[in-house]
């Protein structure tokens, strides 16, 4: 076994730190750090910086833009991005929609989505969970009837991100009723300004109003939006979950926290290295290097040999780590660090407050989606005990 | 970065599996007789694992600490293991690291499995300090006179010999002395902990050796016992490790036959969570061992730092899951029949010798560096 990065990967490392360091642009960085989520307008600048450098779409094939890095290579960027409070972009457009296309959509909708997508000029929202269908995806009642050259579209849709941010919905929706459901799905490239469509703001408990409904009344969409063939988009959302494997357990952001939070405890010497928080501090830095490992271990797989239930072990541990890290900081700031700095701000413009609470009352949401923790383990129970 | 085992490994994986599968399994051990730990003792010097810690110019397998821990996981649950961890890696250590003749003969003899030697370091006073003991070794002519008590030497029982931690009078440095366990002035007292280890008790009283018995001294001393008392910790926790993959995979066993309200507990969906989340816990503690071995051949205060967090880590993780398998069995998993209690008095054993948790956290605390 070789339990080190190689030269190559550790200069890569510095050279995305050295990256970092000398074009994050500082307010961009103070922003993140503070608040977070940063809507598409306070993420342009930045944007554009990085689409210079070529690493806005690391999880694309190099055919279509990507950096052309190793899955190691991915895990530190990734990593060293969270670290430096560098703001995720476009997350579903770079992340979902554009593996998608590279890997299930004929060329036309490559030439025109693509590009566009990885330089932040289109941006998707997420179109699949509904109020009746969420770790039950596969239950979702929106439908697409075919009329003529469109698809006509009834339904609703829940939970869905920055949807006033987005160009296009990424919409899984029902095409074919009679089959069973998981082969009776289809996905969309629906347009936001549509007719028909309506987003209402959903107000969530840590202050922001960044997810929404979306009520779709006889909206049309072209067929030729119909991203790859009809009825098959359950094996794409399948395709995600695999990509997804290489998830890196939300480990830039733990370690981003870990350092504010080591920041935050007493100074001392050696007698006050134990305090009850530092003990708790200590013993969370154990559990985010326990995670580490457990991370490399599933990236450094060769990839038809990966266990589904390390996978899905990883993004139990990493919510649940999570949670910790923000009472944690939360007890280490007292009373001030209640303050909810979003009371007043409506979200939908620009948002320059926010504390720390509201930061963490979002990761209270961790355990619920990407895959409810529930079902990652009756993943792990079905792929290693059944 | 590979986690793959190289042909070797795999083989000694593989020779492991058997012989706690054929050899020296549960019901070997429920059913054995007073001459049981003798024949897995020679078992293991027939396998060459009694040679697996030391180089191979000092006669052994050539043993890499990744090599070492990965028997360990393998044999954890096993009678083997207590007399690799105590009477084969940890003296081995200690010996591996004294250039005298007396050392490399008692090394070889240990190798060829016709000497038991123990590591008596602590002591009861001094929770799990090793530094500046109080076992004192007082120059008398050319020879050292040995005087102090030490507390639960671990093993497989009954050693021959024994390591020895003192403090010099003199000068108040640490010495490594190897004694007969049978010496004058030597009284042994024998224990059984809970889950079958032995350990064993040691007053000297005027025990005089000559000076050959000096085999480490000062500095070199103090570094050998830190780093063989560190790698014997990693090597506990592949154990731990290796008792809480059993533990899991027994569990599922169970709940798939056990059958109650008409059906088997394994279709009731709170039980299959429960076993998925000791996966979940026995995944993260085994990715410690790695953290902990790639540390290993680095700064020795980062090596340091690893080991006591996977120490950490391993050990909360350990009680979780072998505590869950035992209640997930119901009542026979509270009896000394059924396997899967062993596995729990285990954990509970090996939480609380070379360290417990809050002394290793402490450590962890003590080795961070603001940077």
């Amino acid at each position: 076994m070789h339990l080190h990065f190689n030269d190559e990967d550790l200069a890569f490392r510095e050279e995305v730190r050295a990256f970092l360091q000398d074009n994050l642009p500082p307010d961009t960085a103070a922003l993140e750090a503070r608040r977070s989520h940063l809507r598409r307008a306070e993420t342009r600048q930045w944007f554009d910086i990085l689409y210079r450098k070529g690493w806005t779409a690391p999880n694309w094939p190099a055919a279509y833009g990507g950096p052309g890095w190793s899955p190691v290579q991915k895990y530190i960027f990734e990593v060293e991005y969270g670290i430096a409070n560098a703001p995720e972009l476009s997350v579903i457009a770079l992340g979902l929609v554009g593996p998608l296309i590279c890997e299930y959509a004929e060329e036309a909708m490559k030439a025109r989505f693509l590009e566009p997508m990885r330089r932040g000029d289109i941006y998707f929202c997420q179109g699949f969970s509904e109020p009746q269908a969420g770790s039950d995806l596969a239950s979702l009642r929106t439908s697409a009837v075919r009329d003529g050259a469109d698809f006509v579209v009834n339904g609703q849709k829940t939970w869905t991100s920055h949807a006033a941010d987005a160009d296009y919905m990424i919409l899984l929706c029902r095409t074919d009723t009679a089959a069973k459901p998981q082969l009776g799905m289809s996905m969309f490239l629906l347009p936001m300004n549509s007719s028909g469509i309506t987003v209402r703001p959903i107000e969530s408990i840590d202050g922001h109003r960044s997810v929404n409904e979306v009520f779709l009344d006889n909206v049309r969409v072209s067929a030729d939006l119909m991203l790859g063939e009809e009825n098959r988009a359950w094996s794409y959302t399948k395709f995600l979950l695999d990509n997804e494997r290489t998830h890196n357990a939300y480990l830039g952001i733990l370690k981003r926290y870990a350092r504010r939070i080591r920041d935050l405890l007493p100074d001392g010497g050696p007698e006050a290295a134990l305090s009850p928080y530092a003990a708790r501090y200590h013993t969370l830095e154990i559990d985010i290097m326990a995670l580490e490992w457990s991370v490399l271990r599933v990236i450094a797989t060769k990839e038809n040999a990966v266990n589904p239930a390390e996978a899905s072990a990883l993004k139990v541990r990493g919510s649940e780590l999570l949670l910790r890290a923000g009472e944690l900081e939360l007890d280490l700031l007292g009373p001030a660090g209640l303050i909810d700095t979003t009371a007043g701000v409506d979200d939908v413009r620009f948002d320059v407050s926010g504390g720390i609470v509201n930061q963490h009352m979002y990761w209270r949401a961790s355990t619920i989606f990407g895959g409810a923790n529930e079902i990652q383990r009756m993943i792990i129970w079905n792929s290693v005990f059944r | 970065m590979d986690f793959e085992l190289d042909e070797l490994q795999q083989m000694v994986c593989a020779t492991a599996a058997r012989f706690v599968e054929e050899v020296d399994n549960f019901h070997a051990r429920r059913t054995a007789d007073d001459a049981y730990p003798a024949r897995i003792r020679a078992a293991l010097a027939d396998m060459g694992w009694t040679g697996i810690a030391a180089a191979e110019e000092d006669g052994g397998f050539g043993g890499r600490a990744e090599d070492i821990v990965l028997l360990m996981q393998e044999t954890g649950f096993s009678s083997a293991a207590p007399m690799l961890l105590g009477d084969v890696i940890l003296p081995t250590l200690l010996l591996c690291a004294s250039d005298l003749p007396a050392a490399h003969s008692a090394l070889g003899h240990l190798i060829d499995g016709t000497l038991r030697i123990a590591f008596a370091g602590y002591e009861s006073e001094q929770g799990y300090r090793l530094e500046q003991p109080r076992t004192v070794a007082r120059r008398e002519g050319a020879d050292w006179c040995l005087a102090g008590a030490k507390h639960l030497a671990f093993g497989g029982g009954r050693p021959d010999q024994m390591l020895v931690t003192a403090r010099i009078e003199e000068n108040g440095q640490t010495g490594l002395f190897l004694i007969d366990a049978a010496g004058a002035g030597v009284a042994t007292r024998e224990h059984v902990l809970i889950d079958g280890m032995y350990a064993c008790d040691v007053t000297l009283n005027r025990h005089i050796v000559d000076n050959a018995a000096l085999v480490l001294n000062g500095q070199a001393a103090d570094a050998a016992v830190g780093a063989a008392i560190d790698l014997a910790a990693l090597c506990q926790c592949a154990a731990i490790v290796g008792c809480m993959d059993r533990a899991t995979r027994l569990t599922a066993e169970y709940l798939k036959v056990r059958e109650q309200f008409r059906k088997p507990l394994a279709e009731f969906q709170a039980l299959q969570h429960r076993v998925s989340d000791m996966f979940i816990a026995t995944n993260d503690a085994r990715s410690m061992l790695f953290a902990a071995l790639a540390a290993t051949d680095g700064p020795a205060h980062l090596r340091a730092r690893a080991i006591s967090a996977c120490k950490v880590k391993v050990m909360d993780a350990a009680g979780a899951v072998t505590g869950e398998a035992v209640h997930l069995h119901g009542g026979i998993g509270f009896t000394k029949e059924y396997e899967v209690g062993a596995l729990y008095q285990r954990a509970v054993v090996m939480k609380r010798l070379l360290g417990d948790r809050e002394y290793h956290l402490a450590r962890v605390a003590a080795l961070s560096i603001r940077d």
